[in-house]
């Protein structure tokens, strides 16, 4: 399976998707199916909850994750009794959730699983850390639905995304706007910034030397230093900070906007559109590894997709292997 | 019995000395969280306490106690689980937490038998339960995680090699086969639970006969945190054991903390103080420059620390126990409520004194009583409670800067200002560095307190301030023409 072998080298992966239903758990457990490792235990928790059979939003069918004995999992301690595999307790993080603290067992059976971990990237770091102490090879980290964070590279090292029918009934939308999420996801990584700048906003000339404009938006500090060409965005960078400037008249070309990571970029697809368009570069500090983009041609409300087509269309937009989920 | 009011913790510095003193565990925490205030009622129980602290503060001097604290921060606070036991019903989560203690106490009892042994610690009890233990750990292995073993019943070791059979063979099939599989599966993981719960029911009911002792343990658990983090606070300040007396209150070089913590910011000393009080009324007077006040808080501090079981910040210490603490003064938070300073204190004066009982002793630290209203009147009433106080079944200290007070009360005490300064000397440095007069004059000062006949009036230091000051002669002149009429 393509699959296994993508992620072969990397101890930590995400999994996230454009919408519910577009066939995280499928490719999940594929990854738990295909799993080998060198001796190591797959280690598998979420953001948020998951493997529940039925959806709670939409009531639809869910595929359940089934893992096999050995793997090593860290859910909310409600979720257990929902777990039919034999479990020894490994420790109790000290982390809690709605559905109370997050407990690390371990798998003595094969059986299904339900995931329910911590929402906040700190907790997912450490987490990933002591899952790696108690002797995970690979942990891996089931995403709820729109949270990005998650391919942050700082709590995974690679990450893959899902799309499908789901996201919406039109063929061309899904294939753009997972194409456009996919663009955002393998953005370079500067070239210029050596560090992360201290303010929000720190403006960068030619010249190499840093303008920090602290008490300024993005279009005041653009505005106030034409000097310059470049721009670092500390924090979160949202339509409404781009906008003003995009829309301006100030000389655009060749001006490069950086963030942080992927993660923080909150952007609308007009948007990106507008940056090619005015031909501003956009890109990150910390690159996070797309492996894969994930296709699932079934649609959990009635709309499925020709499953050729869609694997064609979407091969064509991206620069990173395909996969289709119901292969 | 004091109550630990918000108001008296923060007036006081208890909160600070508590924000001072670390514990290890949940249940330490939760000790000086919920802190007990002992009366005369509990004497006994507070001897053992003040004991234990002090045992163990000699023991540090010898040994380090730092991996039995180390040991007890491995605690998690597992009380609702063993409350529970007695549902029947703890989960696979509960029963390794429980597992975790008992193992986590295999290694505290042996340290704190070291202990016990050389310091006979009162009122504890702490000790391991191996045979509890060995229900959650049939094999022996001691290792910190738990899962309903096989071993405990033959039916479970049945079913598990079943579901294991099938699980096997679900790896190679597929299709229709597979989900046939899948269902029987689903058959026998439910066999599964239900014997898992039965074995789980059946650990809960060989526990629960040591719920009561292990609940015990637990408390002893807190208590011995407590007392290490009490021992640890008394080293770091040098506190000692405070000697419980009937109604006199007596420190040797007393501080308080929070006072001298921001004396030190400003590279400024505490000056220790000295001062024994009776039963009645005794009169603290002096400058106007703090002194006063800081004696009275620190009167409050420590007195309230002995009534917790805390050592007192002195160097030696006798304190009753008392019925009640008051603390009387001007108030910032009063003013806010639009109370006038003098109405408030007048009001919590009042309050104070309606609670004084026959045959209880209570402790009342006045400060300033009345220093807002006019001279002649606040005199005259600052003189008509520590008459009226002098028969109540109280210890009063009063701090006053009116004049013919401290002759009606049973003892006087002064703030040492500049009586034992070097004039002469100061004036020359003075001359020498005009521009920080005031640092100086504060340097000579000594915030301390002695105890002085009561017909000594009011130290007279203000005239001689303002002639250090180097204060207009023609201000001056005038000045000391008005004193010299008055005497």
């Amino acid at each position: 399976m393509i699959l296994t072998e993508l992620v072969a080298k990397y101890g930590s992966l995400s999994i996230i998707g454009m919408c519910k239903n577009a066939g995280k758990t499928t490719v999940l457990n594929a990854l738990v199916t295909g799993w080998r490792g060198n001796g190591g235990a797959l280690a598998l928790t979420s953001i948020g909850r998951d493997g529940e059979s039925q959806d709670v939003v939409t009531g639809t069918h869910k595929p359940r994750i089934y893992v096999q004995e050995g793997a090593l999992i860290a859910t909310a301690a409600e979720l257990l009794m929902h777990c039919d595999v034999t479990q020894e307790v490994l420790g109790a993080t000290g982390i809690s959730t709605p559905l109370g603290e997050v407990v690390i067992v371990r798998a003595r059976s094969d059986g299904y699983v339900q995931l329910g971990g911590p929402s906040m990237a700190q907790q997912l770091i450490w987490l990933n850390g002591e899952l790696a102490r108690l002797g995970a090879e690979l942990v891996i980290i089931d995403g709820a639905i729109s949270r990005k964070s998650l391919c942050a590279p700082a709590v995974t090292e690679a990450t893959i995304l899902c799309t499908g029918a789901s996201y919406s009934p039109s063929i061309e939308k899904v294939v753009q706007d997972t194409a456009r999420a996919a663009q955002l996801l393998t953005l370079p990584k500067s070239e210029y910034w050596r560090h992360v700048p201290q303010a929000r906003i720190t403006l960068g000339a030619r010249a190499g030397e840093e303008l920090p404009c602290p008490d300024m938006t993005l279009h005041e500090a653009v505005r106030a230093h034409p000097e310059c060409d470049r721009v670092f965005m500390r924090g979160a960078v949202t339509d409404s900070m781009l906008l003003p400037v995009l829309t301006s008249a100030a000389p655009l070309e060749g001006y490069e906007f950086c963030a942080e990571d992927a993660s923080k970029l909150l952007l609308s697809p007009q948007v990106v559109e507008k940056l090619e368009l005015r031909r501003c570069a956009l890109s990150v500090f910390r690159r996070t590894e797309l492996l894969a983009v994930a296709v699932n041609p079934v649609s959990a409300y009635g709309t499925d997709f020709d499953r050729s087509e869609l694997r064609r269309r979407m091969c064509a937009a991206v620069d990173v292997p395909v996969i289709d989920v119901m292969e | 019995m004091i109550v630990l009011s918000y108001e008296l913790m923060e007036k006081s510095g208890l909160r600070y000395v508590l924000d001072m003193l670390g514990t290890c565990s949940p249940y330490g925490a939760q000790r000086k969280r919920r802190l007990r205030v002992y009366d005369r009622a509990s004497r006994a129980e507070l001897v053992d306490e003040l004991y234990n602290v002090r045992r163990i503060v000699e023991y540090m001097g010898e040994h380090d106690c730092s991996g039995l604290e180390r040991l007890l921060m491995g605690l998690k606070d597992i009380r609702r689980s063993v409350e529970a036991l007695g549902s029947l019903a703890l989960s696979d989560v509960e029963l390794f937490e429980l597992k975790r203690f008992f193992l986590q106490l295999e290694r505290i009892a042996p340290e704190y038998a070291q202990l016990d042994e050389a310091c006979e610690l009162r009122g504890m009890h702490i000790a391991s339960y191996p045979e509890a233990l060995r229900i959650l750990d049939p094999e022996g292995q001691r290792a910190p995680t738990f899962m309903v073993s096989s071993r405990y019943s033959e039916r479970l070791t049945a079913i598990r090699r079943e579901k294991r059979d099938i699980e096997e063979r679900i790896r190679s099939a597929d299709g229709g086969e597979r989900e046939q599989l899948m269902l029987e599966r689903t058959r026998i993981a439910a066999c599964e639970d239900e014997e898992q719960a039965n074995v789980r029911r059946g650990l809960c009911e060989r526990l629960l006969p040591y719920a009561r002792d292990v609940l015990l343990t637990i408390d002893s658990l807190g208590r011995l945190d407590f007392t290490l983090g009490r021992a640890r606070l008394a080293r770091a300040h040098g506190c000692c054991a405070p000697e419980l007396t009937d109604a006199r209150v007596a420190f040797e070089g007393m501080t308080h903390p929070q006072v001298a913590h921001a004396l030190e910011q400003r590279s400024k000393a505490f000056t220790p103080i000295d001062v024994s009080v009776d039963r009645g009324v005794t009169v603290i007077t002096g400058a106007n420059m703090g002194g006063k006040s800081v004696a009275l808080n620190s009167i409050a501090l420590n007195v309230l620390c002995v009534h917790c079981g805390i050592f007192p910040f002195a160097r030696s210490a006798a304190v009753p126990l008392f019925d009640g603490l008051h603390m009387i003064s001007e108030d910032a938070q009063d003013a806010s409520r639009g109370l006038s300073s003098f109405g408030a204190e007048m009001l919590q004066l009042d309050g104070a004194v309606s609670q004084l009982r026959e045959g209880e002793l209570a402790l009342l630290l006045i400060d300033e009583l009345a220093r807002g209203t006019n001279p002649d009147e606040g005199a005259s009433i600052v003189r008509g409670v520590v008459a009226m106080l002098r028969a109540e079944a109280a210890v009063t200290v009063l701090a006053t800067h009116y004049d013919d007070v401290a002759c009606l009360a049973d003892a006087h005490y002064q703030v040492k200002g500049m009586a034992q300064a070097d004039l002469a000397e100061l004036r020359r440095r003075i001359q020498l560095q005009r521009t920080a007069s005031i640092e100086l004059i504060e340097e000579c000062m000594d915030y301390g307190i002695a105890r002085v006949d009561g017909n000594n009036g009011v130290p007279k230091d203000a005239v001689e301030i303002c002639e250090l000051l180097g204060i207009n002669e023609k201000i001056m002149r005038s000045i000391k023409n008005f004193v010299d009429k008055r005497r």
